[in-house]
């Protein structure tokens, strides 16, 4: 056991690679100054690695995997259990291309049957909406931090959530139909048949972001 | 003020370790079933001198871990952190193939220094539990991979030995067949045959059912090439003996009589009773031969039927008898592989 552990500290001893849960492509939203605003940085401005399995989608939305140099990605995760609440809000996006070449985008956000879904045809560029009445949101409160403000008030300061982590909707639709158009104005090559999968962060700042634990109160 | 210290690993840290890891959950900090004496938290960490700069980097690389049967299999060239292995998705044996040759071709003058860790885990909830964890030298992958052709090797080769039972998926024999594939050790022939015999048992009624045999065909490339390899040398021509050849043609011959059988409109219930014995041993094949034998004198069909069937039956019978010491041995692993591999006769 000790050995295995020093075998893989020898190995990723020079990596710039995180320790992440799972590999896949990372697009951001980032707030500023009352407008949330896509990501434009490149795969190569991130130092990012073209993933063969992800090849298509991260190029087609330009974006990085999430085994990219953490201070360059600067999205610190420190999640040890997917029970945990996540510390930013996420979009999930999946792309499920068809033999026919048809390729869908779907993209989500909360969880079933709470959720907002949005279902994009790639080549029709029609988009179909499915909305909950109330999204509610587990997010980690505490211990994220961007210049010494909890990463949780900085997304109450923003808008997009109440206190009580509920969804502001029309906020949000405000945010994917930016995102829509920025991706129905890029051309989709070479996708693969199947399922290709990705995740949207939405960032209240585009600042350094730290993990700060928080000491128990007692 | 914070002191400095070098850890086990030789890590010049400030503390020493705690909480958990993110992906390497074989370290069990805080089960006192699996810590050293009983010690939990950093003082579990205490005890194996892990500080914390060291701990950041105890993780599976992700981009290195791949799902290969739901088992989780972690590539890692120890000699260079550069080497990036690509997932084949066509199973373990081709995985380690194609480990092998991004290797060889990425390190042609270094090979002495090259080292490939594999690494299989399988994960239960929070924890993982160490199923395999082998270093493997550039040399020992060489002789396992010489004369193998990318091409000759099966989709999911060594996968056929998962078997299901029900609900569950037993592990056993494929996690054995690795584990020796990888120390070079040989697995008795007899030993395979038994399990792809058991396997065929659960799958042979319903593939006498169906009309395709891709499946059946795959079933038998798969486990002949488990066989070759795990076995005796892939690059070995026929694997089968004097008395496993005489079972395969008993095999063939059966598939064109059931064809003629069909052809000549003489489908009865009883017709495949030929392939559903419980053991085909020397009494048993020779009760087949016989039972074709009789079929096609009894026959109503037109001469030139009966002529080509005779034929072909004349051509395939074997020459040689199974000999009186292995005359009890089962020989349905090689029964069927002749019955799904049709001879074409010219």
């Amino acid at each position: 056991m000790v050995l295995l552990a020093f075998e893989l500290y020898w190995k990723n001893k020079d990596s710039t690679t995180g320790d992440v849960k799972s590999l896949k492509p990372i697009k951001k939203i980032i707030y500023n100054k009352g407008t949330w605003n896509i990501d434009v940085k490149t795969i190569e401005e991130y130092g990012s690695d073209i993933s063969v399995k992800f090849s298509a989608v991260q190029n087609w939305l330009s974006m990085p995997l999430s085994t990219t140099n953490p201070d360059e990605l600067n999205l610190p995760d420190q999640r040890t259990s997917s029970a945990q609440p996540s510390p930013y809000i996420l979009i999930y996006g999946t792309l499920k291309t068809k033999k026919s070449k048809e390729s869908l985008l779907t993209l989500s956000i909360g969880k079933k049957p709470n959720t907002i879904e949005h279902v994009i045809d790639i080549s029709t560029k029609q988009s179909t909406e499915k909305q909950s009445n109330q999204v509610s949101l587990k997010l980690e409160k505490n211990n994220y931090k961007i210049n010494g403000k909890t990463i949780f008030d900085l997304y109450v300061t923003s808008g997009i959530i109440s206190r009580e982590g509920v969804l502001d909707k029309s906020e949000y639709l405000k945010i994917t139909s930016k995102l829509i158009d920025y991706i129905l104005k890029r051309n989709l090559e070479n996708a693969p048949i199947g399922l290709q999968s990705f995740t949207i962060y939405l960032l209240p700042s585009a600042d350094k972001i730290s993990f700060e634990m928080e000491e128990n109160k007692t | 003020m914070t002191t400095s210290f070098t850890d086990s690993f030789g890590k010049a840290s400030s503390k020493i370790a705690s909480g958990t890891t993110k992906t390497a959950k074989f370290l069990s900090y805080d089960d006192k079933a699996f810590t050293l004496n009983c010690k939990q938290n950093s003082e579990f960490y205490k005890n194996l001198g892990i500080g914390d700069k060291s701990f950041e980097k105890i993780y599976f690389p992700k981009e290195q871990t791949f799902t290969i049967s739901q088992m989780k299999w972690a590539f890692m060239d120890i000699s260079s952190s550069e080497t990036k292995f690509i997932e084949t998705r066509r199973g373990i044996y081709s995985q380690l193939y194609e480990n092998y040759d991004i290797i060889a071709s990425q390190n042609p003058t270094q090979k002495e220094k090259v080292l490939l860790k594999v690494i299989c885990y399988k994960e239960q909830q929070a924890k993982q539990e160490i199923l395999i964890d082998e270093n493997m030298t550039m040399d020992k992958m060489q002789r396992l991979f010489q004369g193998v052709k990318k091409e000759d090797i099966p989709f999911h080769a060594f996968e056929v030995l998962i078997e299901t039972v029900g609900k569950s998926v037993l592990w056993n024999n494929y996690l054995y067949a690795i584990k020796n594939f990888l120390a070079e050790s040989k697995i008795p022939k007899s030993y395979l045959l038994k399990i792809f015999t058991k396997i065929l048992r659960s799958k042979i009624h319903d593939w006498l059912k169906i009309k395709t045999v891709e499946e059946q065909s795959e079933f038998f490339v798969q486990t002949e090439f488990c066989i070759k390899s795990l076995s005796m040398s892939t690059t070995i021509k026929s694997f089968m003996s004097p008395n496993e050849e005489f079972a395969f043609a008993v095999g063939q011959i059966s598939r064109h009589y059931v064809e003629f059988k069909e052809k000549i409109g003489e489908k009865s219930n009883s017709l495949k009773d030929i392939l559903t014995y419980s053991k085909y041993d020397r009494e048993k094949l020779r009760f087949v031969l016989q039972r074709i034998g009789i079929g096609i004198n009894l026959a109503k069909a037109n001469d030139k039927d009966i002529s080509e069937i005779t034929k072909t039956v004349d051509k395939l019978h074997p020459k040689d008898e199974i000999s009186d010491e292995e005359a009890h041995k089962d020989y349905s692993y090689f029964f069927y592989k002749g019955y799904y591999t049709k001879e074409i006769i010219a």
